[in-house]
């Protein structure tokens, strides 16, 4: 902790500490309210210091629990500097517990006191003299010294060396992957064949690397490609392949080459885009966006922004979600990793194994339990990891150990399911950004979202009309392409647009 | 409200809402209910409703309607050619929608007007082709009218071209299946059996198609097929040479390496 002599109260200060970031910067910042000397209310301020509208505890009735969450939030930012401006507006009581916030957010935290009136900070007595927050003398250092030790947050880092802008691409055109390179090569000028050549066939290669490590794919038995595989593909596409493409047409053409790259070793993953809608390459990328991540972070809740951010993420609804464990989630909110040996009910109603209409809502149901608890972990997108690690926190401080459950029930976490809380909670915040999540329409809507007409169940291929055959073509072992000829990439692609 | 509601339009245009939904690639539930709640919603679904349906925006949310009427600058035309230009219109509209070519007087019996009228308009249709945008009058002896394409905006080349074209069709199932046999097995030196597959049911149709989208072609007979250069070339088994020499380019060659089969456990980082 330090005392940082701000008697003058520099306007340069002022400039400093809101240069210095935020909780992306692993930074943040407490103005506390002046005039209001209750801990309660200096828990609100933390939790705008945490990035939340001052209003969201109020709207989420959870202003008692302002602390807790704060805390968490902070923990889940990875905050390593709290700076408290003008804080000889606290009280002793208000200082500790921001102290101790920083503190429990993150082992080794520092916090930065702005001191900001005339008062000798020693002084013996004062209520609220910092250091007899800390227990001891705590060191004073001038602003100068605060500028050198806590610089300003770094510049952003540059963009990604994929254009992110669908005005960044050309017209693709709409050929199917057999010969949709073909078609880029013929109908675009050079440089901006040159561009998306390159994006295919890293991607294409990405995808033999991928598929070299899986192994073998399909049953020896009767040839089909196997369950656990046809999860993976999921999983890879929406973690890796497809997924994190900044934009429609880089999907597409990254989409094209996974198609390409899965043929010539006998596997056909069709797209349909038909029922997606006009330009239906906007659909591919995933939902778990920067923007959904930004917006989720001004949840106070940290229950309801990482269900959201699972549910964007995954594209399903909660019904599996109580089943995570704290242990399952990576400490950072990287990555989600459910065992698949791991028990999970069955839906109430319809007998297992039945066959018909209610065999095919099994299959939906057992697919999105496959892509929720596969042998690969579920990897959170960079912008969306502080959701996780928040909510990972708060129960953490609520008292729950690694076995218990990751989502519980608020009230009775011992012995109610968490699946309808959550489901409402998910449908409260997506409605509050701006957010239609089609997976979570109510019963009067079980034709699911805009794809066909017949039930389908909800997937991440599933809401981008991809489907990956797991009889049919490739089933036949006689059948084996040979490998492709490498490297036929154009040198001219690698040199960059001619 | 002026025009038709959106259940009309639904219902002219043949389509339920789910099926509009798949069309404009929202959800059913956004033009499930069609008035007042059509208000809240986006503005895109609104213009994509109203563009697939030619309806006007003010139908479906009847608050645009002094918006919509506030012009920009009066544009001063004479209400006489309105109504000619409406009627020309309306003549080219029927004869799109009909099946076979109309005369003046089925026109004028499915429109609801008199006979003068329906010849005066097929007569301002004649006289300003520009009405028809793409398409244009064409009389069909003895005396009955249609539209077709015009004829003076595409070249020959363009035009047979696009006849040629059979749409960018989506790979199914059994095409897979063949693609995958002519990759692996199409000619003999490849030693599989392709007269062999050719005798399973679906397989002639499924070849036929292909051949017909030149995916694969046969060229000493129908034992054998071989894939062409563009699948080659996008399944990374050739580089871009064919094609540069198609444009007129000059091909920067590439290296080729021919890696091991991938039962022999390395993969594509063994070539980096």
């Amino acid at each position: 902790m330090y005392v940082v002599d701000n008697a003058g109260d520099d306007l340069a200060a002022v400039r400093h500490i809101n240069a210095c970031g935020g909780p992306a910067e692993h930074r943040a910042v407490l103005r506390p309210t002046p005039g209001a000397g209750d801990v309660l209310t200096t828990g609100w301020d933390l939790l705008v210091a945490a990035g939340k509208p001052p209003h969201a505890a109020r709207r989420e009735h959870v202003t008692a629990l302002s602390w807790e969450y704060g805390q968490a939030w902070l923990a889940g930012s990875g905050v390593t500097d709290l700076i408290i401006d003008r804080a000889h507006l606290l009280t002793r009581d208000q200082a500790a517990a921001a102290a101790a916030a920083a503190a429990a957010a993150k082992a080794g935290a520092a916090v930065w006191l702005l001191w900001g009136t005339g008062i000798d900070p020693y002084t013996p007595g004062y209520d609220g003299a910092p250091h007899l927050v800390a227990g001891a003398r705590t060191q004073v250092i001038s602003l100068w010294e605060f500028y050198q030790r806590l610089p300003a947050a770094a510049p952003p880092l540059p963009a990604a060396a994929e254009p992110g802008e669908p005005d960044d691409w050309p017209p693709l055109p709409a050929a199917d992957f057999p010969t949709f390179l073909a078609a880029c090569r013929r109908y675009l000028p050079r440089r901006e064949f040159a561009q998306v050549a390159r994006l295919y066939y890293d991607t294409a290669e990405a995808a033999d690397a991928w598929l070299d490590t899986y192994g073998a794919p399909r049953d020896p038995r009767d040839g089909q490609l196997t369950p656990r595989f046809e999860a993976a593909t999921a999983g890879w596409l929406r973690d890796s392949a497809i997924g994190p493409a900044p934009c429609g047409p880089a999907a597409l053409v990254r989409l094209r080459a996974v198609q390409a790259a899965l043929f010539v070793r006998a596997i056909v993953l069709s797209w349909r885009p038909g029922p997606l809608g006009p330009l239906p390459a906007t659909r591919l990328p995933g939902n778990l966006t920067s923007q959904v991540a930004g917006a989720l972070q001004t949840a106070v809740r940290t229950d309801a922004a990482a269900a959201t951010a699972l549910s964007a993420h995954l594209n399903q609804g909660p019904a599996f979600f109580g089943l995570l464990q704290l242990s399952d989630v990576a400490p950072d909110g990287s990555a989600i990793r459910v065992p698949p040996g791991r028990a999970r009910p069955h839906r109430r109603g319809i007998t297992p194994g039945a066959v018909g209409w209610y065999g095919q809502v099994l299959e939906a149901d057992e697919r999105s339990w496959r892509e929720l608890a596969t042998a690969e972990p579920i990897l959170i997108p960079a912008h969306a990891r502080p959701l996780f690690a928040a909510h990972l926190a708060y129960r953490r401080e609520s008292g729950a150990a690694s076995t218990d459950p990751y989502f519980a029930h608020p009230r009775d976490p011992a012995n109610k399911p968490a699946t309808d809380v959550l489901r409402a909670a998910i449908r409260s915040t997506a409605q509050r950004i701006g957010l239609d999540l089609p997976w979570l329409h109510g019963d009067d809507c079980r034709y699911g979202a805009d794809i066909g007409l017949t039930w389908r169940g909800h997937s991440w291929p599933g809401e981008r009309g991809l489907v990956l055959a797991r009889t049919g073509p490739g089933q036949d072992q006689t059948i084996t392409p040979p490998p492709p000829i490498l490297p036929a990439r154009p040198q001219w692609i690698s040199d960059g647009p001619a | 409200m002026t025009g038709p509601t959106l259940r009309e339009q639904l219902r002219d245009a043949g389509l339920s809402t789910w099926e509009l939904g798949d069309l404009l690639g929202i959800h059913p539930h956004l033009v499930s209910d069609p008035h007042p709640l059509l208000t809240g919603r986006p503005v895109q679904v609104l213009i994509e409703i109203a563009r697939r349906l030619d309806i006007h925006p003010a139908d479906l949310v009847p608050e645009l309607e002094p918006l919509l009427s506030h012009r920009r600058q009066d544009l001063g035309e004479d209400l006489g050619g309105q109504d000619g230009r409406a009627d020309a219109l309306t003549v080219l509209t029927a004869l799109a929608t009909a099946r076979a070519p109309l005369s003046a007087d089925q026109l004028a019996r499915a429109l609801g007007w008199q006979l003068p009228r329906a010849a005066a308009a097929i007569a301002a249709t004649q006289d300003n082709p520009d009405l028809g945008g793409p398409l244009a009058l064409r009389r069909i002896p003895p005396e009955t009218w249609t539209v077709t394409p015009r004829l003076d905006v595409l070249t020959q080349v363009q035009r047979r071209a696009l006849r040629d074209t059979t749409g960018a069709a989506i790979l199914d199932d059994d095409q897979a299946h063949v693609l995958l046999a002519a990759l692996a097995a199409g000619q003999k030196w490849q030693g599989g059996n392709y007269p062999a597959l050719r005798a399973q049911p679906g397989w002639a149709a499924a070849e036929a198609a292909l051949k017909e989208a030149g995916l694969i072609y046969s060229r000493s007979g129908p034992d054998e097929v071989h894939v062409s250069d563009d699948v080659r070339f996008s399944l990374r088994y050739t580089d871009d040479d064919h094609i540069a020499r198609e444009l007129g380019e000059p091909p920067l060659r590439a290296p080729v390496v021919i890696p091991p089969a991938w039962a022999g456990g390395t993969g594509p980082e063994a070539r980096e």
